[in-house]
């Protein structure tokens, strides 16, 4: 009962595995349905605790496994990511990619297993393993159009500096466990931080979450791969990992009980400094993405300065973040495929043809700015109020001014298509596509009007 | 100690190979050597300590490191289909 949806979603990955070998009955939809049913079934089980008020929290296996709110939540989070994902892989595939539709599925729903057993663990040994598992698929995922060229390159790319920044972080990992003499965080008596090797190991493994979430001076391979991955996979990629990331940062902070805000809050000075200043320059839709998810990171880092009040803005914010960047994902993928360019120019006077679809990528773009009354608002609220909070007034300055900044790509985007001409037949966006923009909106208006349904 | 300088080492050439060549397979070796240099720290601290623990990460770091060269050397197979060549600076199409 305890490991339901890990062991549904490890029984689904390897039921399509197999179906994609065998194929006894061909067919795109019945994939996609059992896939979705699937997920949606591992979604449910997660909150069957609750219902049956069993022992659920708890650690399991010697303390290798954790069940508590805080790996509740990210669960969560992922599955909900996963079954959009597959939501919006149904037209993409269909136009793009065509092949082996069933191995994608295995790898994405290996990928989110790997995601889960990360933010699970107190261990370094399983949140290294869930690292890899979710790294491994990536990698394969990213490089899934194999005769385009960007596609192979991004991949390579990805695979190369991946690879790079898990061998530094293991450095430090095993330095680590030359000092504490365990792996298991929450065994650690007191980290000595100050003396060189303790600081040179915790750095290190900082470094290794640091890659995944596109934290400066890690964030170069971001583009390149946000880019020439499958949108879909972009997508995923801009906020499943990155969530992982926080949630281990959050839970070696937590556990470790050490002191490195002032480390953290210049991190994330400079990572939001270079997304928003890269993004500025950008043409392509999915680079702008990927600059802009780099300066939302730096955003989502501020919150780390403060314990007490900023790891829940951190959560709020990253949940937030979630949804607005997987519903303006969404609109790219449809842009993409209607308007055969991910070039923003090729938008011109897209309101005209699908107010629609206009009017929510204008909602998500203004929920990543912070504009009240949307959920980004609330989130960016709360990680400033944190940092002012914890003595950190500057951070937060930065943080404005940032956001100020940001408002002039985000807006360019949206005055392209609201006030330059182009063509203007009306189009109709599918459903699938639809629905998944329509479950974002409502998450990042209702969390922006009601925030404390999650608290 | 010694072992730990030699681990050191080992690292430090792996570190710099892997940001110095430019053979997509020559890079993936230099990170295997780092991760060797990795499991030589692991091994001797478990020695030091008297805790099997670090002994078994270097079995799990052993088994990923195997699939991680299936997996890189997949991807770098694709490349020289695509590319016609191994070179990572010849892979450029995407830049700021």
């Amino acid at each position: 009962m305890i490991f339901l949806p890990e062991l549904i979603l490890l029984g689904l990955a390897l039921l399509i595995l197999t179906y994609d070998f065998v194929k006894i009955i061909p067919s795109r939809r019945l994939l996609v349905a059992v896939t979705l049913g699937g997920l949606a079934l591992s979604f449910l089980s997660v909150f069957l605790p609750f219902l049956t008020e069993s022992a659920s929290a708890g650690s399991f296996l010697s303390n290798m496994y954790l069940v508590d709110s805080f790996s509740i939540i990210f669960k969560t989070l992922f599955l909900l990511v996963g079954l959009l994902v597959v939501v919006l892989n149904y037209d993409f595939f269909a136009s793009a990619v065509k092949k082996h539709e069933g191995e994608f599925y295995f790898l994405l729903l290996t990928s989110l297993l790997g995601l889960i057993l990360m933010v699970s663990s107190p261990n370094l040994l399983m949140i290294y393993l869930g690292m890899e598992t979710v790294s491994f698929t990536s990698y394969l995922l990213v490089g899934w159009q194999k005769s385009v060229q960007r596609s192979s390159e991004a991949s390579l790319k990805y695979f190369l500096f991946g690879a790079l920044a898990s061998a530094i972080f293991l450095y430090g990992v095993s330095f680590f466990y030359g000092l504490n003499g365990t792996l298991d965080l929450s065994r650690v008596a007191a980290m000595n931080i100050v003396s060189p090797a303790g600081f040179l190991s915790i750095l290190l493994i900082l470094f290794g979450f640091g890659f995944k979430i596109a934290m400066a001076p890690m964030q170069f391979w971001c583009p390149d791969v946000y880019e020439g991955a499958p949108t879909p996979i972009t997508a995923y990629l801009s906020v499943a990992p990155k969530a992982a990331g926080f949630a281990v940062i959050l839970r070696l902070l937590t556990l470790l009980n050490i002191d490195l805000v002032t480390l953290l809050a210049l991190l994330s000075a400079v990572t939001m400094t270079i997304g928003n200043l890269a993004a500025l320059r950008q043409r392509n839709i999915k680079r702008l993405l990927a600059y802009s998810s780099i300066a939302q990171a730096g955003y989502i880092l501020i919150g780390l300065v403060s314990p007490e009040l900023g790891y829940s803005a951190v959560i709020f914010y990253l949940i937030v973040y979630t949804l607005a960047n997987l519903g303006a994902f969404a609109a790219v993928i449809y842009l993409a495929e209607k308007l055969g360019s991910e070039d923003i120019e090729s938008y011109s006077g897209f309101a005209r043809r699908s107010p629609v679809m206009a009017f929510a990528f204008a909602v998500f773009f203004l929920s990543l700015i912070g504009i009240p009354p949307l959920a980004g608002f609330i989130g960016k609220f709360l990680l400033f109020k944190a940092a002012v909070g914890a003595g950190f007034l500057w951070l937060a300055i930065v943080g404005v001014v940032n956001s100020v900044v940001s408002v002039y790509y985000y807006m360019n985007v949206m005055q392209i298509m609201y006030f330059r001409n182009g063509d203007e037949s009306a189009v109709k966006i599918p459903a699938f596509i639809s629905l998944a923009i329509w479950v974002c909106l409502a998450g990042v208006v209702a969390l922006g009007v009601f925030p404390n349904i999650l608290f | 100690m010694d072992i730990l300088a030699i681990s050191l080492i080992l690292f430090g050439l792996g570190l710099f190979g892997a940001l110095t060549r430019k053979n997509a397979v020559a890079i993936l070796m230099s990170i295997e050597l780092m991760l060797n240099a990795v499991n030589l720290n692991f091994v001797y601290f478990s020695r030091t300590l008297i805790d099997l623990s670090g002994q078994i990460f270097t079995l799990f770091i052993i088994a990923a490191a195997a699939a991680e060269a299936a997996i890189g050397l997949a991807i770098i197979l694709n490349l020289y289909r695509e590319f016609g060549d191994i070179d990572v600076e010849k892979a450029a199409l995407l830049k700021w």
